[in-house]
């Protein structure tokens, strides 16, 4: 919808997709994929806190719990992405409703605690729960996806699938943005007092946003089982969720597409420097403060400011001629 | 004449302090109740209890003739008892005409749409440049709030309340900080606006309350020293006494 107002930047995105899947190889494709499916989660967390200053620290639970459902209803059921992919959703869904359900009321620290205790309970489940979910050593041995009588287990089509969910996902986030109620989210993070006086249900506003979220991280996390052919117990686990927040704020808040970028920076120093050192997280810190301190506003509005200096530079150039 | 409101024996306490005692006073539709006293003799404390950000320890508050003890801010507003803050509250990073649409779209029932959203965003955009044509804001529409002027501001404040179609508006202060014409005009925005509204204005500018409402409630220490008709308000001696002072005689 965004894209069919911008044709150049639809071209844009369509080559950059389109790059990758002719040249990349096994490894990359799949590298991409994971970038793609936790980019994806990520904007689903930038709706709750760059909108509506929700930080929740417990938005690995829609997208891992999501994950295992999808993995486990694979086992017995095949890998149909038209089953695998509303079913994540809909987990998503029901994690964040609960998780929603808690939280409506609550704001600042405690909200950032009990999400956080949420999403201890949901990885204690997973952990403890050894018959379904295979307890520490999570699920192995999954069959593939399919579509039809397409299977899509190479990396190639993987990649395709994570790009299209997250162009799909984003589209979809985008359009709850500019919709009223995004707007309203807006709101109630900037004036909360006011949006009451005008009669808006906060609480009504915080639990839609929560499904939204949760409904993209669930979608996010059924397919993430697929690119790494396993799912353990860390895909729920809250350091997953504090590391999301960290790749939203590298990426930038409030943006929604800088979350992908946020997803690569971190996933590709994870990948690579840690082929060097297991200190690697010294240089997710060192991004980190060095994003904190140059650009607040991430790469996304680093990249904003370029482009936008670029082009005023370029029409002053022009007037100046 | 209609009541609008009906406040009868409403009491607060705030631990040892008696915020309000004993208050009754009716508004009726379409008229303009200037509510005045010293700073803490209760005027906002009164508000709050009206809009329903606090609730009353004893009272009753009737609202076009039904109870609304216990019904929450938001529903009131939905039935159209609105209010506006002593400070403006606006949201700063948007503009003067999303601010307004913001309200409208909520009054239209469309605040929280997400499918169809496009027709509810036309609908409340044209309700705020409505509105805003009519408080000569009509230029200043697409500007952030943060960049308008602290009088524009309260008057963009004003016309998010409007856009609810109050049938009670509850003022709190709108015109502090505002030069009398200034202030004249956004009252007379107001009353001009709706005439079958009814308006309860607080204002420590004594000339402009009297020159606007139709009656005066002076407030002090918590309870009603009297209401009636500005010219009775004037020349009542306890209001006299304990607030206008000198500022009585015109």
């Amino acid at each position: 919808m965004l894209l069919a107002h911008r044709p150049a930047a639809a071209g844009l995105v369509a080559v950059a997709i389109a790059l990758p899947a002719l040249w990349a190889g096994e490894f990359h494709l799949r590298f991409l994929a994971e970038i793609l499916i936790i980019g994806t989660a990520v904007m689903s967390l930038d709706l709750l806190v760059g909108f509506g200053g929700l930080v929740s620290l417990g938005h690995a639970a829609p997208f891992g719990l999501a994950a295992y459902a999808a993995a486990i209803a694979s086992q017995s059921l095949g890998g149909n992405l038209l089953l695998v992919l509303p079913l994540g959703a809909a987990t998503g869904m029901a994690v964040a409703a609960v998780m929603g359900a808690v939280i409506l009321r609550t704001s600042h620290l405690f909200l950032l605690i009990l999400t956080l205790l949420l999403g201890k309970i949901a990885w204690e489940i997973v952990f403890h729960w050894r018959e379904v979910t295979g307890g520490a050593d999570g699920l192995r041995g999954l069959p593939p996806l399919s579509l039809g009588p397409w299977e899509l287990s190479d990396a190639r089509s993987l990649y395709l699938l994570a790009a299209g969910l997250a162009l799909a996902a984003t589209t979809a986030a985008r359009s709850f943005a500019a919709a009223p109620l995004g707007r309203a989210l807006i709101g109630i993070r900037e004036q909360p007092l006011r949006m009451t006086a005008l009669g808006y249900s906060i609480p009504r506003i915080r639990f839609s946003a929560m499904l939204a979220a949760g409904a993209i991280a669930g979608a996010a996390g059924a397919l993430y089982p697929f690119v790494n052919l396993y799912v353990g117990p860390q895909s729920v686990h809250w350091t997953l969720s504090a590391t999301m927040i960290v790749m939203l704020v590298i990426g930038g808040v409030g943006s929604l597409w800088g979350a992908f970028l946020g997803s690569a920076a971190y996933l590709t120093v994870q990948t690579y420097v840690s082929s060097y050192t297991d200190r690697w997280q010294l240089f997710v810190g060192l991004v980190f403060v060095l994003t904190v301190l140059l650009l607040p506003a991430g790469i996304a509005g680093g990249l904003r400011s370029l482009v936008g200096g670029w082009a005023h530079g370029r029409n002053g150039n022009d007037r100046g001629a | 004449m209609t009541a609008v409101l009906e406040i009868a024996g409403v009491s607060k306490r705030f631990g040892a302090f008696q915020a309000l005692t004993d208050v009754s006073f009716e508004v009726q539709e379409g008229e303009t109740l200037g509510l005045i006293g010293p700073n803490g003799a209760g005027k906002t404390t009164l508000f709050n209890l009206i809009s329903g950000f606090l609730s009353p320890d004893t009272g009753s508050l009737r609202f076009m003739g039904e109870p609304i003890n216990g019904l929450p801010p938001a529903r009131r507003a939905a039935r159209g008892l609105v209010r506006s803050f002593q400070k403006p509250m606006v949201f700063p990073a948007l503009t003067a005409r999303e601010n307004i649409a913001m309200a409208a779209r909520q009054r239209a029932g469309d605040g929280l749409r997400w499918l169809g959203a496009r027709r509810a965003l036309e609908a409340a955009e044209a309700r705020a440049n409505r509105l805003l044509a009519e408080s000569e804001l009509g230029r200043r529409g697409g500007e952030r709030m943060a960049d308008l002027s602290h009088g524009e501001q309260r008057m963009v404040d004003v016309l998010m309340s409007l856009a609810l179609e109050p049938r009670l508006l509850l003022l709190d202060e709108p015109t502090a900080g505002l030069a009398r014409a200034e202030a004249e005009r956004l009252l007379e925005m107001v009353r001009r606006h709706d005439a079958r509204t009814a308006v309860v204005l607080i204002a420590h500018d004594i000339e402009i309350v009297f020159g606007a409402c139709d009656r005066i409630a002076v407030l002090d220490l918590g309870r009603v020293l009297c209401c009636g008709a500005p010219e009775m308000v004037r020349a009542h001696a306890a209001v006299r006494t304990a607030y206008l002072g000198a500022l009585a005689d015109p």
